[in-house]
């Protein structure tokens, strides 16, 4: 075994390599270094890929800018919504692919846009310099847009962590506003985007303008959006599902099984028939969520040593906290105040965590 | 964001919620500037739009 001391080492374009200040050599080239370690924790779009959809696969277009399907990403149709937002599966290294459009027939020629805000915390170090923004993305057969042209515009502001749309930012600036010709072949494009100095927020916003009657598939796909320091879109970070799932649920969690009842906590029977109980997060959220139960029914207590019985109110949740909240249950047959109760979420039933942006 | 019914509310100790209906769902909002939903529903109050009822 030898030991190699380096004194100088030349980063590949795009790469920021961070390598030990000695290296050992021992039958394994130093390239072998290059090609793994630096391909971590460069793409600052989380769920990029489109693989979380925590909310759902599919969901129609609605004409208020809001989360409808895959995390982290809005959507919405000017005008009338008729249209969809929906997870489709990918092409090449991509499982998963954002599906954007009209319905089939429709008449309706709002603009539909997709609009993605990083979290502050994630672009002061972009702040004074060069960053790539890069995705695929492909038209669908009967994309109408005129030139088969997509918007891509961005938004900087000052202040951080406004949320809506970038257009009304405190310190407002589109260090991009263009457009992009695309085919029907999926192709990664890229763009490059200087960020001034003070910038405290980003927000990319993807947009087309449909012409005439739809056609059957009049659409929008794109997949591997990835956004990083530096001139040169390096390849698409891939993340293990569960660091990416891990990530999203910063941002928004829901709790409930399909066909499972899930225990969701426990606490105190505060009145004979009100119960408090202790209903801690996944993980930190961002900020403390908005909250919300599926509805009547939704869980089922045991209490006072009986069988379990199936509250008859919707709860809700107060205290909110980005650990935790109280969930806050009514609608039970008298029971002993001060007694202890047990909760389990009821099959196909929800609890709804959302601290988007 | 379209919200009605948005209204103050207090269950045992605690004013720290606001109850509302977001895009047609009934939701509980925490009094924080940071989320989003209490955001849109303070710029609401300010333009006009919608009032907060008070708690019972």
């Amino acid at each position: 075994m030898s030991t190699l001391t380096v004194k100088e080492l030349a980063s590949p374009a795009g790469f920021d390599l961070q390598m030990p200040a000695s290296a050992m050599i021992d039958g394994q080239a130093l390239t072998a270094y290059r090609s793994e370690w630096p391909n971590r924790g460069r793409n600052i779009i989380i769920n990029g890929d489109m693989r979380i959809a925590q909310r759902g696969t599919t969901a129609a277009m609605t004409t208020s800018m809001t989360y409808l399907s895959i995390d982290r990403w809005m959507a919405y149709m000017n005008g009338t919504a008729d249209g969809v937002f929906n997870r489709v599966a990918g092409e090449g290294e991509f499982q998963y692919m954002a599906k954007w459009g009209r319905n089939a027939s429709t008449t309706e020629t709002g603009v539909l846009e997709l609009r993605y805000t990083v979290e502050s915390h994630d672009i002061i170090p972009l702040a004074g310099g060069v960053v790539t923004f890069s995705y695929y993305a492909k038209a669908g057969a009967n994309f109408s847009a005129a030139s088969s042209d997509l918007n891509v515009r961005v938004y900087t502001g000052t202040t951080a962590d406004q949320g809506g749309s970038g257009a009304g930012w405190a310190g407002t600036a589109t260090p991009l506003n263009t457009t992009q010709v695309i085919t029907t072949t999926l192709t990664r494009y890229e763009h490059q985007i200087t960020v001034a100095a003070g910038v405290k927020e980003i927000q990319f916003n993807l947009f087309w303008s449909p012409v005439g009657t739809a056609g059957a598939d009049d659409n929008v796909y794109i997949t591997g959006v990835q956004l990083e320091i530096g001139d040169t879109a390096t390849p698409f970070e891939h993340r293990s599902y569960g660091e990416e799932l891990a990530l999203c649920q910063r941002y928004y969690q829901q709790y409930g099984h399909a066909s499972e009842e899930q225990p969701v906590g426990a606490g105190v029977m505060h009145s004979s028939t009100q119960a408090l109980v202790f209903f801690p997060y996944l993980k930190e959220m961002r900020t403390a969520p908005t909250g919300y139960c599926s509805g009547a029914g939704f869980v089922r207590g045991y209490k006072n040593g009986v069988a379990g019985e199936v509250t008859t109110a919707t709860g809700y949740l107060d205290s909110i906290t980005t650990m935790s909240a109280r969930l806050n249950v009514g609608g039970w047959s008298s029971s002993t105040a001060g007694g202890g109760v047990y909760l389990q979420l009821m099959n196909a039933h929800k609890i709804y965590l959302d601290a988007e942006l | 964001m379209i919200i009605t019914n948005a209204k103050y509310y207090q269950s045992v100790d605690t004013n720290d919620i606001v109850k509302a209906t977001i895009n047609g769902e009934e939701m509980q909002v925490p009094m924080n500037t940071a989320n989003r939903h209490y955001a849109e529903i303070l710029k609401q109050v300010a333009d006009g739009d919608i009032t907060i009822e008070e708690a019972d």
